[in-house]
């Protein structure tokens, strides 16, 4: 495949939902509601670590219009994990429909299927429970203690592949991995940093929370339509908890009003399912706000050392990160994230001597899963704050210590195949990188030239500039798995079936965008369905940035093949050979222009003519590289440095992301997700009372910024190609997030001289760290 | 909240005799941004008083007088002289909500991070209760407990009569928050009037990093005859804060809610004291 002039690809062209979207038309859950469905609601454990001792649900079954109360005692008792990842998955199966146990503020302890929501709140208060609290732990550092309270001391938790798994301590990853001899590396160094990090709580925040419904069949199967990136892990998952047949479900996806991880993740669907087999009814159940943040999916908190060397001609000896995450009370993704913290970090830089060591720590508190960024975002906090300041004591400017280091194309990283996720990694090469340019452009951008170190700098309110480097992937290789159907109808439009999940980010309009470059048609021409269990083929889901790159090969190959039977019959039509053939504009004409047949004829006359048969084919694709994207980031920074706040004056993000398929989506991907990470660094926070209950579990509360908080903002795609992908694509949806904390904590320590460890960047963080010359005493935050 | 009636009045008296009749029962509606923040489940009939005549921005020569159920919006629009209400206005969410909500609504019931009891305490506005005989309350009173308590049945905030700033006056406001959506951490609100190079007069007040909004007084009479210098305030401040119980919201510690406040009423002074020097034309 080369570069080529596209039509279709690399165009901004309407989002193919975006006028029904624009209009309100009923596309979420929310809006496909039945009108007699049932209403859950759940009763949370008031207890972050409490066993339940005896329960009472006899008064909520009997109250009017209630039709079912489900809890530990009366549903099936199977371990599973809650994570949709590939299966056997590589998160530790430590969870159940409901338990006796209860493991943070907000755990599962009944619900109730009623009438209305009025009645199903009644009835939960109507529900009596005798607990025995147990002691809780909430610091990963209290977690690992010997005798600490073992949160997961059930017989069935269990890991499903071969990893270290250790409930009894607390653990339920670890990963450890060296290249070389870090120590000696360390030691080979002119300068060295060694220094803790700590990345906090936050939460995906879409603006639709996570939602399901479920009913019956005439053949009683359970119809599941649920605001899901993984509607296949969603089925096997429920099945399995279930402990029925995978044909007995079938689980929809309508559109999503944003997930970026959280609904990577079986949180509602197991209970809908149950009770629309118990009541017979459709049931719906949609969470509260609180509910998301508490009981739904974080970012996993991690606690981080790092400890670096370099010569002073800025080669870097060696590498060392210690990641542990906060899992909290299920081991949800805990090990590929932090696996991830090392994967998708740690090759960014030549190094011969690395060594990374990732663990993931059971607490009391609320669970880690998916989000953005995926473990990347943590490391990156840590590792490009370390390199800014191991730039600064071998005497170089940090940008110009990062371009001397970053990997480039055709270059690659022993940890490719040293760290994978939850096993070994796959070897690759790096066939497309423009960091080098990205970091020319965003240092152009945001006037790099101009930098002054803190000690140059006077007056109240002063200004830094700060950058980081990152990088992540697309898909995981050798694991993920996506398909497609296309099949053409008699007006020479066609049908695309597609397990891939459109969760908001415009991947159906892009997917579609590469059937219609490769058939030669236009996009009006591409009808998407997806995601539907009955209809559509296979796809793991949405995440791990694999949709463009993974699911947009499986379409390119459908319909490349697709393209081929058009061609076929073209030729019978015309009565030539297939090679003497083109097809342009949904036309295939005959190179020397003298004939010409419409998609349209070419529809009708297979569908009706001669030779009958349907025009269409199914393709499914794994992958066996995951190219990553790059990017640079750059902040400026104002800091009052009376009150410690600061102000994002400018935010450059350039990014290589190979051929953005639709550029306007790809720069909205960028924005988003840096907004997404300025409110990481500045904003978001998760408080906790004493007792492990989170005190702010609300947009008026837990702060994020909106379109009038938005600094000057400059997004800047630079192409590269990358060969493996569709049309030269790779991902760009995650990276993005990575980069706001390190580059704002750069630009503030470049600003006023105080580096931060631990985020959120709060005023009085900072405030505090100028009161004490630059830095606080580091501490394990929430 | 939970209504299980509404009513709708067209007039002053036609309200104030549902709202007796209600007692307790009545909740009075404009806006209704209040009601997101009470947690108040007894039933309530609602009653409608954003049709009362209670929506206009009055100029009543000395002052002037703001009616109750005037939006947010209309203070942020509204320009005239010694007014500047528009500026704090401005710092008050999002135009979405300054549609919506009303001055008597942000004023009747005092939340930690309310924002306009602030600027109204130390522009010393007057608030007009309309009830069997009409009274008014000067601001400091007004705020001393939670003002619903002085409303009785029947009774209802008409009118708050805020004076104009005058030719040698300067305001200064200021409003912490995260994002513009925020509660307020911190807000503080100074006017000074300046008269032959000293500040004739200097009234200050704060507020979400205090339980209930406060008058500063000490640093009122601290700055009051003094020559208006970045140093006499800052002294004045520092030494006027006895007394005051300092209270952090949304994370942040008592400690720095203190500090921050201390920061933004000697930025508040500061910027006052540079209006009233600008507008008189005299140099400092």
């Amino acid at each position: 495949m080369s570069k080529r002039k596209f039509k279709v690809v690399n165009q901004p062209l309407r989002k193919i939902d975006s006028l029904s979207l624009a209009l309100g038309k009923p596309a979420y859950v929310g809006d496909l509601k039945p009108a007699d469905a049932l209403i859950i609601k759940m009763l949370g454990s008031p207890h972050a670590h409490a066993r339940i001792k005896s329960i009472d649900v006899s008064a909520a079954e009997a109250m009017p219009g209630v039709h079912a109360v489900l809890y530990h005692g009366n549903v099936p008792r199977i371990v599973h994990t809650t994570a949709g990842q590939g299966f056997p998955e590589p998160s530790p199966y430590d969870t159940f429909m409901f338990d006796n146990k209860m493991r943070f503020v907000g755990d599962r302890v009944a619900a109730v299927a009623a009438e209305t929501e009025k009645i199903a709140l009644a009835a939960l208060k109507a529900i009596q429970v005798e607990y025995e609290v147990l002691e809780p732990v909430f610091r990963i550092q209290d977690a690992m203690k010997d005798g600490a309270p073992v949160i997961h001391d059930e017989p069935e938790a269990k890991a499903v592949i071969p990893v270290p798994y250790e409930p009894a301590r607390n653990m339920a990853a670890k990963v450890d991995m060296e290249i070389g001899d870090m120590e000696k590396g360390l030691a080979e160094a002119d300068e060295t940093v060694d220094h803790p990090f700590y990345n906090h709580y936050a939460q995906h925040c879409p603006v639709e929370p996570h939602v399901s419904m479920a009913w019956l069949d005439r053949e009683d199967r359970i119809i599941i339509t649920t605001s899901t990136q993984v509607p296949f892990h969603c089925r096997r998952i429920v099945a399995q908890t279930l402990g029925i047949p995978v044909q007995r479900i079938r689980v929809i996806k309508p559109r999503i009003g944003g997930g970026f991880g959280a609904k990577q993740e079986i949180v509602l669907e197991d209970v809908v399912a149950m009770m629309a087999l118990r009541t017979k009814r459709p049931v719906y159940w949609e969470y509260t706000r609180e509910e998301e943040f508490v009981a739904s999916r974080t970012r996993h908190p991690m606690l981080m050392r790092l400890r670096m060397g370099a010569k002073k001609d800025g080669t870097i000896t060696a590498v060392g990160l210690d990641a542990t995450s906060n899992t909290g009370w299920n081991g949800s993704q805990g090990l590929t994230v932090v696996c991830n913290s090392g994967s998708k970090m740690l090759p960014l830089y030549r190094c011969d001597n690395i060594h990374f060591l990732g663990m993931a720590v059971y607490t009391n508190l609320p669970a880690g899963g998916a989000y953005r960024g995926y473990g990347a975002t943590q490391a990156a906090f840590a590792y490009e704050s370390a390199m800014d300041e191991l730039a600064e004591k071998i005497g170089m400017d940090p940008l110009e210590f990062r371009a001397k280091n970053h990997i480039k194309s055709g270059e690659t990283s022993p940890v490719f195949r040293a760290l994978g996720e939850g096993s070994e990694g796959v070897d690759q090469v790096i066939t497309s990188c423009e960091l080098a340019r990205c970091i020319k452009a965003g240092a152009k951008e945001i006037g790099w030239r101009k930098r002054k170190p803190h000690t140059a700098k006077k007056g109240r309110y002063r200004r830094g500039l700060g950058m980081a480097c990152l990088m992540q992937g697309s898909a995981i290789p050798e694991i993920d798995m996506g398909a497609a159907t296309l099949k053409m109808n008699e007006d020479g439009s066609f049908n695309l079936l597609m397990g891939a999940t459109d969760l908001g980010t415009g991947s159906d309009t892009v997917l579609a965008q590469i059937a219609a470059e490769q058939l030669g048609t236009t996009l009006d021409k591409i009808i998407v369905y997806s995601s539907d269990t009955d209809m559509t083929p296979f796809d793991v889901g949405a995440y791990a940035s694999s949709t463009t790159y993974l699911s947009g090969q499986a379409v390119q190959n459908v319909a490349q093949k697709v393209r081929k039977q058009i061609l076929k019959v073209g030729a019978d039509m015309m009565d030539c050979k297939v090679k003497e053939l083109t097809i342009e504009d949904s036309v295939v004409v005959r190179k020397d222009g003298s004939e010409q047949v419409t998609f349209s004829e070419i529809a009708l006359y297979s569908m009706y003519t001669a030779n009958q048969f349907q025009i269409g084919d199914i393709s499914s694709k794994i992958v066996h590289h995951s190219p990553p994207p790059f990017a640079a980031h750059f902040a400026e920074v104002e800091v009052d440095t009376l009150t410690g706040q600061v102000r994002v004056v400018k935010y450059v993000a350039a990014a290589d992301c190979g051929t953005p398929i639709h550029p306007k989506l790809a720069e909205g991907q960028v924005e988003g997700a840096v907004m997404n990470g300025i409110c990481y660094a500045l904003t978001e926070e998760y408080l906790f009372n004493d007792k492990g209950r989170m005190v702010n579990p609300n947009f008026g509360d837990y702060k994020l910024y909106t379109l009038s908080d938005l600094p000057e903002m400059k997004t800047i795609l630079v192409p590269s190609y990358e060969k493996t992908g569709p049309y030269g694509a790779k991902s760009v949806a995650e990276i993005g997030i990575n980069g706001p904390l390190p580059a704002i904590g750069n630009a503030i320590y470049n600003a006023c001289g105080v580096r931060l460890r631990t985020g959120p960047f709060t005023a009085e963080k900072i405030w505090r760290s100028l009161q004490a010359g630059g830095e606080i005493p580091f501490e394990e935050g929430h | 909240m939970n209504y299980v009636d509404f009513k709708i009045p067209t007039s002053l008296a036609e309200a104030r005799a549902i709202l007796t009749e209600l007692g307790d029962q009545a909740m009075p509606v404009a806006g209704s941004t209040l009601h997101v923040f009470l947690r108040d489940e007894s039933p309530k009939v609602g009653v409608d008083i954003s049709r009362l005549g209670l929506g206009e921005i009055a100029d009543a020569g000395d002052h002037y007088a703001i009616g109750a159920t005037t939006t947010v919006a209309d203070l942020h629009a509204f320009s005239a002289p010694g007014w500047v209400l528009n500026r704090v206005a401005e710092a008050f969410v999002t135009q979405p909500i300054r549609n919506m909500a009303t001055v008597g609504g942000s004023v009747v019931r005092v939340f930690p991070w309310s924002d306009w009891p602030i600027p109204l305490l130390a522009l010393d506005a007057e608030f007009v209760i309309t009830g069997d005989q009409e009274r008014v309350m000067s601001a400091k009173d007004f705020f001393a407990r939670q003002p619903f308590h002085h409303l009785q049945p029947g009774d209802i905030l008409t009118s708050v009569r805020v004076p104009k700033m005058p030719a040698n006056a300067g305001f200064g406001y200021f409003k912490e928050r995260r994002t513009t959506t925020d509660f307020s951490r911190c807000t503080v609100a100074a006017c000074v009037s300046i008269e032959e190079g000293t500040l004739a007069d200097a009234r200050i007040a704060i507020g979400a990093a205090v339980p209930m909004p406060i008058r500063m007084g000490a640093v009122e009479e601290a700055l009051k005859g003094a020559k208006p210098s970045a140093a006499k305030i800052e002294t004045a401040v520092l030494n006027g804060l006895e007394g005051v119980r300092w209270k952090g919201l949304h994370g942040i510690s008592d400690d720095y809610a203190r500090h921050l406040t201390v920061v933004r009423m000697v930025d508040a002074l500061q910027a006052a004291c540079d209006e009233a020097t600008a507008q008189t034309g005299e140099q400092k």
